[in-house]
């Protein structure tokens, strides 16, 4: 099944803010969403639709950076979702042992154990039961993109991100996340 | 918050607002913890260099580089990622990291009073 979700994008290290015609590579995965058959959400108050009601999934947050964490947390939140904040692969890696996590933000750059090793770590314990696992990166570099291929991350997302950007991904992931929700 | 972007030279806000909507607490909180994230950058870089440790520059330097992007300090920001590149790379001059490291300096400098401005 790891091999059917890899569809990596581009990293671009432009602002979002800039001409999206410009930068096609950050804004493809919101324009694949939209032709992805899920359809996007109609917009609730404060402009977003509360997606923990549409898909109760469990989040994870992997980053050491505060400034990240923070801003993961508060896109999310404006998604409905709490996430729980970890900041280390290793952390990652035991939160997921220990609890049923549907999606992991996962940051590449962390001390110890990296994204990357993290990654490959949880979907080789986990294999079918693994969750979703999406880099959120500053940028990437070939070798590293090779890393993510090889480690089971299906997709990544450009800091700095958008709300739209992480709610286009639970679009384009929606399906796969709900098989992983247990009842 | 709202409208106050345009009138900053170093950073732009619009993302944050974008993000954090009207919480003005909440932008600041990020500011704060860009400042002391850029002050330990300052503090410890120079240290790495005297050491050699490219590695763990190009560490601290990814992690300004992000957090630069998400407050808009644009220039900051790409003059981070020419250090972590060359920092990466097989071998880098002591000279030339300087060389990076006073002008990120340099730069942070220049952002402070938009910075405070915004936590005013």
């Amino acid at each position: 099944m790891k091999n059917l979700l890899f569809n990596f994008r581009k990293a671009s290290p432009a602002h979002p803010l800039e001409d999206a015609s410009e930068k096609p590579s950050l804004f493809a995965v919101r324009d694949e969403a939209s032709d992805s058959g899920n359809q996007l959400p109609f917009e609730g108050k404060g402009g977003f639709q509360n997606w923990y009601e549409r898909l109760p999934i469990k989040v994870l947050i992997a980053d050491d950076t505060e400034i990240n964490q923070k801003l993961l947390s508060r896109t999310m939140e404006r998604l409905g979702y709490e996430c729980t904040i970890v900041s280390s692969g290793q952390e990652a890696y035991d939160a997921v042992m220990r609890d049923n996590f549907q999606l992991i933000l996962m940051d590449l750059y962390m001390p110890g154990m990296d994204g990357c090793e993290a990654s490959a770590l949880i979907n080789e314990d986990l294999e079918d039961e693994a969750p979703l696992i999406v880099a959120v990166t500053a940028s990437i570099f070939e070798e590293e993109e090779r890393r993510c291929q090889e480690s089971g991350i299906v997709q990544f997302i450009t800091k700095p991100f958008r709300v739209e950007d992480l709610e286009a991904c639970l679009v384009k992931w929606e399906d796969e996340l709900r098989l992983r929700i247990k009842e | 918050m709202k409208g106050t972007a345009e009138g900053f030279s170093g950073i732009n806000a619009t993302y944050l607002e974008n993000i954090c909507g009207d919480d003005k607490e909440f932008i600041q909180q990020i500011i704060v913890a860009y400042k002391r994230l850029l002050n330990e950058f300052v503090d410890q870089s120079e240290a790495y260099l005297q050491q050699q440790r490219w590695e763990a520059i190009a560490s601290l330097t990814h992690k300004i580089r992000s957090s630069s992007r998400f407050i808009g300090a644009q220039q900051l920001a790409d003059e981070a990622l020419a250090l972590e590149e060359l920092c990466k790379s097989e071998s880098p001059q002591v000279g030339q990291v300087q060389v990076h490291l006073a002008h990120i300096r340099s730069l942070y400098v220049g952002l402070q009073p938009d910075l405070d401005l915004v936590l005013a």
